[in-house]
């Protein structure tokens, strides 16, 4: 289960193979069912997984700057009671990002209340996700080592908090090819125009080729760049370089016909002509009703945004990108150091509506049986106070759900202590929650290898199990 | 005693040894001696020099036959962008092809390694191994403005052929081996280069990883080593243990990054420490009590990210007095300590009373120790020295044991021999051992890891394929004995990469053809080089292959680092930001400059063809390109061919890629490129009317009238409906109709709107009127209606003329607010002198004039009617939307008929486009151009 493709042993594999001239780009001809070894030449073609999927696709909402666990899903008694108060001497000291070890308690000012029939704790500010919790597995034992968001936003991604590792969505598609090759197989959305923490790094594929890395949708007319023809570029000039340049590259390969690289390239330029015209279908909202797009929160300005990110995705996932990665509150706005109030309602006003709108529409269209949707931040926040009304990054204890592909909904798995500072109970590290997403998708996380510099990598560094009690 | 000690470390390390490796490790060639291997006598038919020997060797073994020796025109190209990084210009080519002498292609060599372009390419290829950035990294990617120096230290040396051996002491130790070197100390940036994140409060962790980085980074580029797996655990596969990760982790463990550091020969630094320590003994009973004072309050009021929020442990560190902190102190306190300011200047304010009065008789007492203080010496920024001569300890994580730095167990199982620098350098001289043995002749890894990389950069692939993993996770060499005898010469040739440079590219397997059909058969990896093996450029290659094409390559050398998307000097000073890629280069496959690079993906993908078709970066290539050409041979299609492949793939055209480029060329093909010209953009405003989009930065520049009709010559009226998006920064004018070429002596009139510095107040409604003064007019004027239209607003506009008999008369000016259904209309008349012959045979044009791209529209204009006489209110466009007898002309820019003129005149449009629209030959030349730049003969190399 070993995959990588120098140039040379593609080459090797389809002379080898017997198939010579334009068969390596033609996705549909490498036959789908061949095991992945025989099948790693070509970066598109869809892969066996290593076992029966329970998910094919992954939507992650990624809540960008850390949100608050002990205000959302994970309600802590002692907070309350230790309002204003240090924390005691019994909990071991974390090392903050603001150095708020020592600060008062901040207590929650949330209404809490058990929801749907498996009668999981959601807080009032998030009522509509509220509505969708026996669809959702809530994990309140995360945890992870980046104290800052930078580190934190890498490591969620990419699986260590220092830079140079493919993310996640890289390591799918390598992992399982994509469906369609006429779009990203990995793609990323911000609600604003806003660049998350670590920019393009975050969709990066670190050292596995570019091929699998996120594609960043942009906002406006033309969401991926460079897909529409230059000004003053008619398309049917456009048919006629795109003929020269064929016929020129048809000449120049016939004395090189052993080099697959150029007739990848040649295939490279059909694959750009047809994402120039499946794209933009992709992405068109028109055909969209008003009562789907009222579902997603379209028409109220707070809402909008993220929503017209969620159904985009439902879109993408439909049309068989494998991974989408949505930022809401691109640029850390989830970070609330003071104010929290103001800031999580915020946050929570723009972001509950499209959530819960997106888990209903995929549940409709029978999406959700194989589709995965993650949400979660970087960390959550610490039960210690900061500037009076906010509170610090908490690596060592915080909330992230799951629903869909498989997860068992209405269950609550793992725990953190009474303050909700240190996850306690089934504690998953980042690369356990990776690990579950690739199980999840039929991927054993120490097996799906890259080799780098000769060095056999995995997703997960050689860490994580796969918290398999998820699936129902 | 010596003996018996000497005969106890050998049981010792026999025991480790037998202990620690199994045969089968100990044995695996990496870890062998660098053999001297006798050259074969294979291949004396075509052999150039050795390394054609050793490989006819295999060739005879798989009976394999080399390919045909490529032609010059294949031949230059490949060595020039080999060596070079650059395409060979058409007069270069020239030159060698006609070139009679026998060593014409060795001349051509010492050329090119002669060309300062050289150590450019070579460097671009080391900045991967490096790590080179010019940022932090991590969220705030904060710029480094000083990295460049490493950079053009690393070329400079490349260019003067700087002796591999040095060059790599003075990347790893050179504040210990030339502190008087200015280039020696910059080299040691190389221990900079790691990512940092500028506010981690959990300092001690941090700094651990970078210790960790400048391991693994040493390990990978020095020692083609895989040391980072022996981190946590003894390797699984060679004999690496973790203890050995930490013996070479401890030659770094005194280092200590710095702003910057003194420049100068061992006595100089010795004068200096000596003085220093002398003024610091003097004053250190006055430091200290100023530092009790000052500390508390500086700390307090600590900028940036301040103070307070790191644990105790780094307070503690933070608060000792420097003299007295050990090197781990010293390295955590200063790394912390980057990470906020103290306001030294606000003491004075800050302090009170008695403590006040107290600090200042201090200071003052302290003052008179200045004079007495050494005087600084020259200097150098962001570099590294160490931090003390004591090195602070190193312990394997989680087991305690202390360890002391060392090689390989199982190469030299013993401690290093560390000699300690003179006292005025203040260094342990871990470095300059590590460094030492690095460059050791008879050290196994370091001229086999380099000779494999400078094969795999000329032969695509490395004779180990695992440029930096001569383990055994690597694959081992296919022809080990060559890589051995080129790794003795190597050194034997005083460590010259200019010479072997050239002794791999004029070698006869260098200078054979990619193609060999025999070879393909049997070989098709090319393993045994029985062909060579063609490469797509890489993306240094591209982009400055792309600018050269266009003539648009600065090739100034050195200095600051520039932005890659607006400035067209070579790829290599290119700023290279880690959050913020380039687009064309990351295209390209450059890689994140985190981590130690050895080979680049090469990758084609959809997004690759999407950037080089359609990116308005690669169309300015074409168009440099296309003018090149129309320069070199106006008018001459088949020339223009000729050229344009000759300069993107080094060939002359072939007889089909002239008919196809004269097929493209065809003056019947300009009209698809009829719309090239600017696509109008039409929109509507708030009020439903249709209107042009027009502006300054296209599609749509303004919209002129091809063949004119009659056009007023007496009284007239101009009216619109527009909408203005923004005003010159300049007094130049909102242009909505005019019929004048903008010169001040030609007669005409124009209707616009001030700018922000106009005479006349910004967002003025004006009309100028030229008359010609030569007969009897009063020549230029600006009417000035005082009417003011907001930007971002739709509003009617018009102006009526009234001539009186003497050829003076008055303007009427209508404002109209369409925004708001009351909006008064707002009328003012103003007289303006005598300037009766206006009447020009200008074309009119909307949202602009003639001849110039000045004074453009920049918003919407629609529905605009010219009517041969003063209009009555009543009249107006508003009462009376439909064309009237008097009508000149009347442009109502409906979709369906946009450039129409629904008057009798029938003045049908055009559009203007943005600046620099190109003539149609000239857009179709670019577009051929833009479609070799595309193909994969420019883009490949043979």
């Amino acid at each position: 289960m070993v995959k990588n493709f120098p140039a040379n042993t593609r080459r090797d594999f389809l002379l080898r193979g017997g198939a010579g001239f334009g068969a390596l780009a033609l996705t549909g001809l490498l036959s789908r069912d061949k095991a992945f070894s025989a099948n790693h030449n070509n970066p598109y073609a869809i892969k066996q997984p290593h076992f029966k999927p329970t998910a094919k696709r992954v939507i992650f909402l990624f809540m960008e700057g850390g949100p608050s666990h002990m205000d959302l899903f994970d309600p802590k008694p002692l907070i309350q009671k230790l309002a204003g108060q240090r924390m005691p001497e019994s909990f071991k000291r974390p090392i903050t990002a603001m150095g708020e070890t020592e600060s008062p308690i901040l207590p929650s000012q949330r209404q809490w209340k058990r929801h749907g029939k498996s009668g999981l704790w959601v807080s009032d500010w998030l009522p509509y996700t509220a509505k969708c919790v026996d669809d959702i597995a809530v994990i309140r034992s995360c945890w992870t080592n980046g104290i800052n968001h930078s580190g934190g936003v890498c490591q969620m991604n990419s699986g260590q908090p220092l830079g140079g590792r493919p993310s996640l969505g890289s390591w799918v598609n390598y992992g399982l090819g994509t469906e369609n090759s006429n779009l990203p197989g990995f793609v990323v959305m911000t609600d604003t125009s806003a660049t998350p923490t670590n920019g393009p790094r975050n969709w990066s594929a670190g050292f596995m080729p570019a091929v699998h890395q996120g594609v960043r949708l942009n906002h406006g007319r033309s969401p991926i760049k460079h897909l529409s023809l230059p000004e003053g570029i008619s398309p049917k000039m456009r048919n006629r370089q795109l003929e020269l340049l064929h016929q020129l590259n048809k000449e120049h390969l016939q004395e090189r016909k052993s080099n697959t690289q150029l007739e990848a390239r040649i295939r490279s330029y059909e694959l750009a002509y047809k994402m120039q015209a499946a794209a933009p279908e992709a992405v068109d909202l028109t055909k969209e009703t008003e009562a789907t797009k009222k579902l997603y929160g379209f028409g109220n300005k707070d809402t909008e945004p993220f929503g017209r990110c969620c159904l985009l995705a439902r879109r993408l996932v439909e049309r068989g990108t494998r991974f989408v990665q949505i930022y809401h509150g691109a640029g850390s706005k989830w970070d609330s150091h003071s104010k929290m109030e103001a800031n999580h309602s915020r946050q929570c006003r723009q972001s509950d509506l499209p959530t819960a709108g997106l888990l209903k529409d995929l549940k409709t269209r029978g999406l959700l049986d194989d589709t995965l949707v993650i949400w979660g931040g970087e960390f959550g926040r610490t039960p210690m106070s900061e500037k009076g009304d906010g509170r610090d990054h908490n690596p060592t204890g915080f909330t992230m759900w799951m629903a869909g592909g498989g997860v068992k909904g209405g269950q609550v798995i793992g725990a953190t202590d009474e303050l909700g500072l240190w996850a306690t109970k089934d504690r998953l590290h980042v690369h356990d929650l990776h690990a579950t997403i690739l199980h999840l998708l039929g991927i054993n996380n120490l097996e799906l290898i890259y080799r780098y510099k000769g060095r056999p990598e995995n997703p997960t560094i050689n860490e994580g199990e796969a918290y398999t009690k998820i699936i129902s | 005693m010596k003996l018996f000690w000497a005969i106890l470390t050998c049981l010792w390390s026999a025991s480790v040894l037998a202990q620690n490796f199994t045969k089968n490790q100990k044995s695996w060639w990496a870890f062998q001696p660098v053999r001297q291997p006798t050259v074969p006598k294979n291949g004396a038919k075509w052999a150039r020099n050795p390394i054609d020997h050793f490989i006819a060797r295999q060739l005879d073994g798989k009976k394999l036959t080399l390919a045909k020796p490529a032609d010059r025109r294949t031949l230059i190209r490949r060595v020039s962008l080999g060596l070079t990084g650059l395409p060979p210009t058409p007069a270069e080519t020239k030159a060698f092809l006609k070139d009679p002498s026998p060593d014409a292609y060795e001349n051509l060599i010492d050329r090119l390694l002669a060309s300062p372009r050289y150590g450019e390419r070579q460097a671009s290829l080391w900045l991967d191994l490096v790590r080179y950035a010019d940022s932090d990294g991590y969220r705030a990617d904060h710029f480094r403005p000083e990295a460049w120096r490493y950079r053009d230290y690393v070329i400079k040396s490349f260019n003067t052929d700087k002796p591999y051996d040095l060059f790599v002491r003075e990347q790893l130790a050179g504040d210990e081996i030339a502190p008087a070197n200015r280039d020696a100390l910059t080299a040691t940036m190389f221990l900079r280069h790691w990512i940092y994140e500028h506010n981690q409060r959990d300092v001690e962790t941090q700094w651990a990883e970078i210790l960790a980085d400048v391991t693994n980074v040493t390990a990978d580029v020095f020692l083609g080593l895989g040391m980072q797996c022996a981190r946590c655990h003894d390797h699984k596969f060679d004999p690496i243990l973790q203890k050995d990760y930490y013996r070479m982790q401890a030659f770094f463990a005194p280092m200590l990054p710095r702003a910057s550091m003194p420049v100068g020969t061992i006595t100089e630094r010795t004068a200096y420490y000596k003085a220093m320590q002398h003024w610091l003994q003097k004053t250190d009973t006055l430091r200290r009590k100023v530092r009790a004072i000052e500390q508390p309050v500086l700390l307090k009021h600590a900028t940036r990210e301040g103070f307070d929020k790191f644990i105790d442990k780094i307070k503690i560190m933070i608060r000792k007095h420097p003299e007295d902190r050990n090197a781990y102190e010293r390295q955590i306190a200063e790394m912390a300590s980057r990470q906020f300011d103290l306001e030294q200047s606000k003491l004075p304010e800050r302090l009170k009373g008695s403590t006040k009065t107290e600090w200042e008789k201090l200071r003052t007492a302290l003052k008179s120790f200045e004079s007495k203080k050494p005087k600084p010496l020259p200097e150098v920024k962001f570099v590294v020295s160490d931090a003390g001569p004591i090195a602070p300890i190193t312990r394997i994580p989680k087991k305690d044991t202390v360890v002391q730095p060392g090689f390989l167990t199982l190469l030299d199982p013993n401690d290093a021999h560390i000699t300690a620098p003179p006292d005025g350098l203040q260094s342990t001289g871990r470095r300059t051992a590590l460094a030492e043995w690095i460059t050791r002749s008879d050290n196994p890894f370091t001229a086999r890891v380099l000779v494999n990389r400078l094969w795999q950069q000329h032969f695509g692939r490395g004779l180990a394929t695992n440029t930096s993993d001569f383990g055994k996770l690597g694959t081992p060499p296919t022809h080990p004995e060559l890589l051995d005898w080129l790794a003795t010469r190597l050194v034997t040739d005083g460590w010259s990469l200019k010479k072997l440079h050239r002794l791999m590219v004029t070698s006869a397997t260098y200078r054979q053809t990619a193609s060999n059909t025999a070879a393909e058969e049997v070989d098709p990896a090319n393993i045994w080089f029985a062909r060579a093996s063609v490469q797509r450029m890489n993306a240094e290659q591209v982009r400055d292959s792309l600018l050269a094409m266009a003539g648009q390559l600065d090739l100034n050398e050195g200095g600051p680092s520039v932005d890659a998307a607006k400035s067209n000097r070579r790829s290599v000073y290119r700023k290279v930001m880690r959050n913020k890629p380039d687009e064309v280069m990351h295209a390209f496959d450059t890689p994140d400059h985190i981590s130690h690079t050895p080979r680049r993906s090469v990758t084609t993908t959809a997004i690759q063809s999407l950037l080089l078709m359609n990116s308005d970066w690669t169309r300015q290539r074409s168009v440099g390109l296309a003018k090149r050409l129309a320069q070199l041979h106006p008018n001459d299609p088949a020339a223009q061919i000729r050229t344009a492949h000759e300069l993107t793939t080094g060939q002359s055209a072939t007889d089909s890629q002239l008919a196809l480029g004269l097929a493209f060329l065809a003056p019947k093909n300009t009209p698809i490129l009829a719309s090239k010209k600017p696509k109008p953009e039409v929109v509507e405003f708030k009020t439903a009317k249709p209107a042009a989009v027009l502006s300054p930065k296209g599609p749509t520049r303004s919209l002129e009238v091809r063949k004119a009709g009659p056009m007023p010559e007496g009284d007239f009226t101009a009216e619109a409906f527009i909408q203005l998006n923004s005003l010159f920064p300049d007094a130049s004018v909102r242009t909505i109709i005019s019929q004048w070429n903008s010169n001040k002596a030609s007669p005409g009139w124009s209707l616009g709107i001030t700018s922000t510095k106009s005479a006349y107040q910004p967002r003025n409604l004006i009309l100028q009127l030229i008359g010609v003064p030569q007969r009897g007019d009063y020549g230029y004027e600006v009417i000035a209606s005082d009417l003011r239209p907001e930007l971002n607003n739709p509003y009617y506009v018009a102006v009526s003329l009234k001539f009186d008999d003497n050829g003076a008369g008055k303007a009427t000016f209508i404002l109209q607010d369409l925004s708001k259904p009351k909006a008064p209309l707002q009328t003012v008349t103003k007289p303006f002198n005598i300037n009766k012959h206006y009447v020009t045979k200008q074309a009119p044009v909307i949202g602009g004039r003639a001849k110039t791209q000045n004074h453009s529209w920049d918003g919407l204009i629609g529905n605009v009617r010219l009517t041969n006489r003063a209009l009555a209110p009543e009249e107006t466009l508003l009462m009376k939307p439909a064309a009237g007898p008097d009508t000149l002309a009347h442009w109502q820019f409906n979709k369906a008929d946009f450039y129409a003129d629904s008057s009798v005149n029938k003045n049908t449009l055009r559009a203007v486009g943005a600046p620099d629209q190109l003539d149609p030959q000239q857009a179709l030349l670019t577009e051929y151009c833009h479609v070799l730049l595309n193909a994969n003969a420019f883009l490949y190399i043979d």
